[in-house]
């Protein structure tokens, strides 16, 4: 009885120690595991659709898995608390917009999470669009149009928890004009609303509204871009139409809990940049609207989203919006 | 005529031997998602749309809406069995689909919801070839003050969604309203009813609610013994439905699939409200309002008929406009992007053989869903079989873990618990649960709609009398609530009574 006792002590140690093997012999690589890639919307939106398309190069560079796991919610304050509370051993990621860390601390405080920035990846502009054969062609009609019948211009965007509501006051402010705000949290719903004449304008990414554009049914007024885009160089933009200051757009990137390790940052930095280096994925992404802006470099994320965040707060206080 | 000529074209695309096996694995797939509570077509598409990148894209286009349409067609299984929506779109098959389980004509029932979906399919698809381009416009009329009004008139039909008084179906209808508040006001964005739970800022989430106030609370209320085991074992009468059903079931299988479709064409309307809508109506031109909740045929074929009718409706404007309706239709569009596609007005005419393919595929896939759901309907009769603490146990777990894969989301759970606990004391005191579920899907959409209306008309009422769309829902509303008056129409206590004499 005692030696069989003896036996099964001695074969569970030494199950333990085979299992103990990889920390014995030196640290295991990163990733050894599948890595939980959190995506804090809902599927089919422009965050879950770049991360599902690059998924599969990504791996093949990491040598490891992704598992894409969709957390939407609160804008994104839901998926963001969960990788913030996850373990910060980099199995547990997030891919979140810019917007959580400009937008919602000036908006809504209580929905900031603690989350700090690996890499930032694609950028995403927002069109300002009217129906095709409204009165208003051009960004000027509009502006006119607004001047001559004070508060008869409506305009749809997301509503305060995105970037257009912010890019639409900054246009407004420096006209001098008042826009009608009719917020749709609904994108389709708000495309729809300008298509059937109800709404004259929407702001929103130019991702929806493009193939409606070229098929001549919406007109693009205006993208929030600081360059001309290089493939659709006919459409204008903010800066060229004298409103240099709405250029805040979606910025989406790679996103982390607190002190992760360096070997975390260093190989998605690595894997990001030769994987979205690829030219082909490139175009394949431009047809979404989605152009590639790598940025590793920690000091530019956080001044960058230090100069955001201050443009959206002066308005955020100025208009008095804030969730309560 | 051209339409024809295209849509032989689109067969050959669709009948390609590679593509008939996308077409299978989409409708295979959808069946088994639409089959389980929770686990949804949407999760299935975002796993499978890498996939899709290295095929042909109309092989992947295929496969995708094989498995939005497929799921429409698995939904009704588990509502009729046990009573659980395995989608939103099936909370009202589950109505008279369960009724006739408990009747031992799970058979007949699965059976017909099978037929009612390829028939619905059948008409919708050919709203889809003849009406589509013409169709889109239309829908695009309907602003936010024509989708109050059409809430409204919407609201009036939980008169007849209840079996029970009408004091009642309104108290329910209230509740649903008052859940629907909770969240972020659309306009302000100001918290409501959320206590600090940030999970609670979207608002209670429909299928958490219908999942617990059908499935759990199901299963609670049989628990304490008020079911009689017999009543599933001994009679299973048949596995198809009989002439007799077919005819009760025809003239209004073919109403919810035209209005169904039409309903799906309008941006934002979706699948779920067109089965509550068509019910309702059946109901109140049905010659006996009395016997619908009961365990009528027509009961089941209708939500059948109008989810799939209303599935192929809104594939119109996210076709011809590029405008997705629901988020299944939005990740489709989004696949369709990286396909380089060019989803929106110019798909038919850049695309034709995409187009006209996919279209033609659907109806292969409809064919193929019919064939594939007739033999499996003596399977699932079978589960009826199983016994119940094995049976209980599986469907409280499918509750737990379709709450949960909705958003990936713990706080789900708990309210679907909640819920579930809700819907017990329900039935104890004999609330129906539809009415609220009803009230829950239509208030968001009404409150921001109606709220979006004022904004656009600076603050003035008349503009939903003003606008003749509007104005025309308005008074169907009116006339749904004067018309028990006029026509002296059974409702409520009555529909009990008679009920009861039967």
């Amino acid at each position: 009885m005692r030696t069989k006792r003896a036996l099964v002590i001695m074969i569970l140690m030494l199950v333990f120690m085979v299992g103990f093997n990889g920390t014995i012999y030196g640290q295991p690589i990163y990733p050894g595991k599948p890595v939980q890639l959190v995506v804090a919307y809902g599927p089919g939106g422009a965050q879950d659709i770049f991360w599902r398309t690059v998924k599969e190069d990504l791996e093949k560079n990491l040598k490891g898995t992704i598992s894409i796991v969709n957390k939407p919610g609160a804008g994104g304050a839901l998926g963001s608390d969960f990788v913030a509370n996850a373990k910060n051993d980099g199995y547990t990621l997030l891919g979140v917009a810019t917007s959580t860390k400009t937008v919602i601390p000036a908006v809504d405080p209580k929905g900031v999470s603690d989350i700090h920035p690996i890499a930032l990846a694609f950028r995403t502009p927002l069109a300002l669009v009217a129906k095709n054969d409204s009165p208003m062609k051009s960004l000027k009609d509009a502006i006119a149009y607004a001047k001559e019948k004070p508060g008869g211009l409506t305009c749809s965007t997301q509503g305060i928890q995105a970037e257009a509501y912010f890019d639409l006051q900054l246009v407004a402010q420096a006209a001098g004009i008042k826009v009608t705000h009719v917020p749709n949290a609904n994108p389709t719903d708000a495309i729809a609303s300008v298509l059937g004449g109800h709404v004259d304008l929407y702001l929103g990414s130019l991702t929806a509204v493009l193939p409606l554009s070229k098929a001549g049914k919406l007109r693009i007024l205006g993208i929030t871009s600081d360059r001309k885009l290089p493939d659709k160089p006919d459409l204008p933009t903010f800066a060229e139409l004298g409103f240099p200051q709405a250029n805040l757009d979606l910025y989406a990137g790679l996103w982390g809990p607190k002190d992760l390790p360096q070997e975390v940052f260093t190989t998605w930095q690595r894997a990001l940049k030769v994987v979205l280096g690829n030219p082909d994925l490139q175009a394949t992404l431009r047809k979404s609207s989605m152009y590639i802006e790598v940025e590793v470099d920690r000091e530019k994320i956080i001044s960058l989203i230090k100069e955001s965040f201050e443009k959206i707060n002066q308005i955020a206080i100025k208009e008095g919006i804030r969730v309560k | 005529m051209e339409s024809i000529v295209n849509l032989i074209t689109g067969l050959g695309t669709a009948l390609q031997p590679i593509n008939l096996l996308y077409c299978f694995v989409g409708v295979f797939i959808g069946t088994l998602v639409g089959v389980l509570p929770g686990i949804g077509p949407i999760g299935a598409l975002s796993l499978l749309l890498p996939i899709t990148f290295h095929v042909p894209p109309v092989s992947g286009f295929i496969l995708l809406l094989g498995i939005c349409y497929g799921s429409q067609y698995g939904g009704s299984t588990t509502s009729i069995l046990v009573n659980i929506p395995g989608e939103a779109s099936s909370v009202v098959t589950c109505l008279d689909g369960y009724a006739m389980a408990r009747k031992g004509k799970a058979g007949p029932a699965l059976g017909m919801a099978a037929f009612a979906s390829f028939y619905a399919g059948t008409i919708g698809l050919f709203g889809l070839v003849f009406l589509a381009p013409s169709l889109a416009e239309l829908g695009l009329r309907i602003g936010p003050p024509e989708y109050f009004s059409l809430m409204t008139f919407g609201l009036t039909l939980v008169l007849y969604l209840s079996s029970s008084s009408i004091e009642k179906a309104l108290m329910m209808a209230c509740v649903g309203l008052i859940l629907a508040m909770v969240g972020l006001d659309p306009i302000t964005t100001r918290a409501r009813f959320t206590y600090g739970v940030m999970a609670l800022r979207d608002g209670v989430g429909f299928a958490q609610v219908v999942i617990g106030l059908f499935g759990l609370s199901e299963v609670l209320t049989t628990i304490e013994g008020s079911l009689k085991r017999e009543v599933f074992q001994t009679h299973i009468k048949g596995l198809l439905p009989t002439l007799r059903d077919w005819k009760d079931s025809f003239l209004p299988m073919t109403r919810a699939s035209i209005l169904g479709f039409f309903m799906g064409i309008i941006p934002g309307i979706s699948v779920v409200i067109p089965t509550f809508v068509t019910y309702a109506l059946e109901k109140r031109i049905s010659r006996h309002p009395e016997r619908f909740g009961t365990g009528v045929i027509e009961g089941v074929a209708v939500p059948e008929a109008a989810n799939n009718a209303a599935a192929e409706g809104t594939l119109v404007p996210l076709l011809s406009l590029g405008i997705p309706t629901g988020a299944t239709n939005a990740l489709i569009l989004g696949a369709l992007m990286i396909y380089g596609l060019n989803p929106g007005p110019l798909l038919i005419k850049d695309s034709p053989h995409v187009f006209w393919g996919v279209i033609a595929s659907m109806y292969i896939g409809n064919g193929m869903l019919l064939l594939l759901n007739l033999p499996l309907i003596g399977i699932w009769v079978k589960i009826l079989k199983i016994p119940y603490h094995i049976l209980f146990s599986t469907i409280i777990l499918f509750c737990l873990i379709g709450a949960y894969t909705i958003n990936n989301n713990i706080t789900d759970m708990y309210i679907m618990i909640l819920f579930g606990g809700l819907g017990y004391l329900m039935r104890k005191f004999d609330y129906a649960a539809p009415p609220l579920i009803l009230a829950l899907v239509l208030g968001p959409l009404m409150e921001s709609s109606l709220r979006r209306s004022i904004i656009i008309s600076k603050g003035s009422f008349s503009i939903f009398f003003e606008r003749p769309i509007s104005a025309l829902f308005l008074g169907l509303a009116l006339l749904m609530l004067i018309s028990p008056f006029i026509a002296r129409k059974r409702l409520g206590p009555d529909i009990l009574r008679e009920a009861g004499d039967e």
